[in-house]
């Protein structure tokens, strides 16, 4: 027999006995009523949201504008997902090389390419269907808060997302087998962000990424650029497969080994796990600095030292993660300020950016709850010190986000300043509490969710949604001062009471937090 | 003539390796050579460039320079795949193939098919076979690395290296594994063993210290050099 034919004989036979043994340990019907239940809560969502307040429902202006930007919006999404797979190729991804899988198969003797390209078709295409899907929901939502008056199709949306999936796919299979270093990688994104930003400019409707968003536009018009632009990105999926195999098997081992921690965090749904993972994925440590050496001498008294080691965790940061934390402050404020004036979709995006936010401004809350020695000896209760290591990183949140406010105000017409002020001040002070609750909760939750039953468990996941609920709380100033507009009263008012009010959430969470033993139970 | 037979009787043959990973150094200008039917103890302490040296003869590393050779392969080629077998101080196990699935496969994807005989004497050999239709799910520290050594000596090869192989190991699992290394030698391979243990030292009948990314010791099996290699 053939040597190839047999190796591939035996490799199928390996992948049948794992699945063989896979499918016997694992309860299929536990993951389908969890997506269930999952599905229903969305729809649930999405129908209260629909029709609980006007101001999530798009107007027929909203509707028409988005048509007419929608090839933009494409483009956009396309270079950032090249952009994403370029720079996270550089590091290793998208192949995932285990160590069983390692010593079995990559050290005897079968074609490590052919292997290798095997994997880069699999995460091509599981990156397309997600994007796929996670296209078609956007757009069953946008069709839904619409309330039929966008003629738009979730299939147009499904299509962009596939085509995000694949172009994130091939930029990352393309950098990892030419090699290229990380500097090269994220200026080749840049280059592509800037050549992006000039055809917008220029009002030339030619690039690629245009012509490839407007897929957007199928079912009013985009048809046949749709299925040319598919056709294209498809044929870009099948050359980064086939670079695949001149893979850096040593730079997959290591990222695969930094999924593997990431999976092992979303398993147990630990954000902080997951945090830590990204982090040491993207090569991003702390720093040495000895710029505070003057602070600790000048404040000696004990009662200072859950400040300083606030002020320490800031000082001991690399540059791209003050870089990060401004860009998540900037860019979910911006999003929060379109959502007010432009329609409620924009949210989607700000609340999850701004609750990122949060949790790296709390990011010494969670050295010591992982590593609390010293404060542990701290002749104090584990409140006081917790509160404490809040106040710094409450009071850099603030400032930043009325800083982003301004901005804001200034590059979207027709939002007061005044209402964003408001909506900062309760961005600013709830992200810190609502990843305040990550912090000290990390890790505890899933001990004894295995134990409960499906149905049990697809609850326990809404209630772990709790921190991202709490850092969320600032939707209320935003929400109340546009309904205020639709009533003929000035909103500035409104927001002002509004984020008052939202501080209650705030204030109960700082209650609470004095009450955990998150320290000495170590 | 006399060199060119001379280079073809060795099995591995390392020349001015080096390797760095963030400007640091890990192997820097290390030669040696292995010959059919010796056991050679590779030393030095922590992070001294073993697992580094282990890693770019099996081809999971390139070397910033120098040669790697497997009876005249390169390193990590499927020729010298095929001759060679590694097995690491972390034992890695699937957790969805039982242990006789890991040894079959072991010695399936190296071409054997006939190989329940040679992996029932070693699953007695190490005395695990009570474990062979297990999953390693809950397999202890010591099993998972005995289900890894019968794994590597299931199949084929000519060339045998294990990095700290006696890591969780019980006494007689140390004193399988020495024999195993033995009658390894005795069959014609070369043998590399990277320890710690004096025990296998034992059967080992030469010896590379390295320190820092050098080689500074290659003759006799040395305990001193065990501590302090140069």
């Amino acid at each position: 027999m053939n040597e190839g034919v047999q190796e591939r004989a035996v490799i199928r036979d390996l992948s049948a006995a794992r699945r063989s043994h896979f499918a016997a340990s694992h309860d299929l019907l536990s993951v389908i009523v969890k997506g269930y239940f999952s599905a229903i809560a969305v729809l649930l969502v999405l129908d209260v949201a629909a029709t609980s307040s006007k101001f999530f429902i798009f107007t027929r202006a909203q509707v028409a504008a988005f048509s007419s930007s929608a090839p933009h919006v494409g483009a956009v999404v396309l270079v950032a997902a090249l952009a994403a797979g370029l720079a996270a190729g550089s590091r290793g991804a998208p192949l995932s090389l285990f160590p069983a899988e390692l010593r079995l198969l990559f050290l005897s003797p079968v074609n490590r390419e052919r292997l290798l390209r095997a994997k880069a078709v699999r995460a091509v295409i599981r990156y397309a269907v997600g994007g796929a899907f996670l296209g078609a929901a956007v757009g069953f939502g946008a069709r839904t808060l619409s309330t039929a008056h966008a003629a738009d199709t979730p299939l147009g949306f499904g299509a962009l997302g596939a085509m995000a999936g694949v172009a994130y796919g091939t930029g990352s299979t393309i950098s990892l087998s030419l090699g290229l270093a990380r500097r090269v990688a994220y200026g080749i994104g840049f280059l592509l962000a800037a050549f992006e930003a000039a055809s917008y400019l220029s009002g030339l409707h030619a690039d690629p990424f245009y012509l490839s968003g407007e897929t957007l536009r199928y079912g009013t018009g985009g048809t046949a650029a749709a299925f040319a632009a598919l056709a294209g990105w498809a044929l870009l999926g099948a050359i980064g497969v086939l670079q695949s195999g001149h893979a850096d098997i040593e730079k997959v081992e290591r990222h695969s080994e930094m999924v593997s921690r990431l999976r092992f965090g979303l398993a147990t749904r630990d954000i902080r796990a997951v945090i830590l993972a990204s982090r040491a994925l993207s090569e991003d440590g702390y720093r040495p600095r000895r710029t505070l050496a003057f602070l600790w001498r000048s404040l000696p008294s004990p009662r200072m030292a859950p400040f300083l080691r606030s002020l320490a965790n800031f000082t001991h940061w690399s540059v791209r993660r003050y870089i990060r934390l401004l860009a998540l402050v900037f860019v979910s404020t911006w999003l929060a300020t379109l959502a007010w004036e432009n329609g409620a979709l924009a949210y989607l995006a700000a609340i999850p950016l701004a609750f990122a936010a949060g949790l790296e401004l709390v990011d010494a809350l969670s050295s010591v709850v992982d590593r609390p020695v010293n404060f542990v000896n701290m002749p104090v209760e584990d409140g006081w010190v917790v509160s404490r290591l809040l106040v710094l990183p409450v009071i850099v949140s603030v400032v930043l986000f009325e800083a982003a406010a301004m901005a804001s105000s200034l590059l979207v017409s027709g939002v007061p300043l005044g209402v964003m002020a408001s909506v900062a001040l309760s961005m600013g002070v709830s992200v810190v509490f609502g990843a305040a609750i990550t912090a000290v909760r990390s890790g505890a939750p899933s001990v004894g969710i295995g134990l409960l039953t499906p149905e049990a468990q697809s609850f326990g996941v809404f209630l772990e949604l709790i921190p991202l609920v709490a850092a969320s709380v600032w939707l209320l100033p935003s929400v109340n001062s546009h309904n205020a507009v639709s009533l003929g009263r000035p909103p500035e008012t409104d927001a002002l009471s509004g984020a008052f009010f939202s501080l209650v959430v705030p204030v109960g969470i700082w209650a609470w937090l004095r009450t955990r033993n998150v320290i000495s139970a170590e | 003539m006399a060199a060119e037979a001379k280079t073809k009787a060795k099995v591995l043959e390392v020349k001015e390796l080096a390797k760095s990973f963030d400007h640091h150094a890990a192997v820097n200008g290390i030669s040696f050579a292995l010959v059919p039917g010796s056991v050679t103890a590779l030393v030095g302490p922590n992070g001294s460039g073993k697992t580094t040296i282990i890693r770019t003869v099996a081809g999971l590393s390139k070397p910033d320079s120098g040669r790697i050779e497997i009876l005249g392969a390169g390193a990590g080629s499927r020729q010298a795949r095929s001759v060679t077998s590694i097995i690491f101080d972390e034992p890695a196990l699937y957790a969805d193939l039982t242990v006789w699935e890991h040894l079959a496969f072991s010695a399936r994807l190296c071409g054997v098919e006939d190989f329940s005989e040679r992996a029932d004497d070693l699953l007695k050999r190490f005395s695990i076979t009570e474990l062979r239709d297990f999953l390693p799910s809950g397999f202890s520290r010591g099993q998972r690395q005995k289900v890894s050594l019968a794994m590597g000596l299931v199949r084929p090869f000519k060339l045998l290296i294990l990095d700290e192989p006696s890591n969780g190991l019980d006494g007689p699992g140390v004193r399988s594994l020495a024999a195993s290394l033995t009658e390894a030698a005795e069959a014609g391979a070369a043998v590399l063993v990277a320890t710690h243990l004096p025990d296998l030292l034992q059967v080992c009948g030469a010896m590379l210290a390295i320190s820092d990314g050098k080689l500074v010791y290659q003759g006799k099996p040395d305990r001193s050099r065990i501590e302090s290699p140069s």
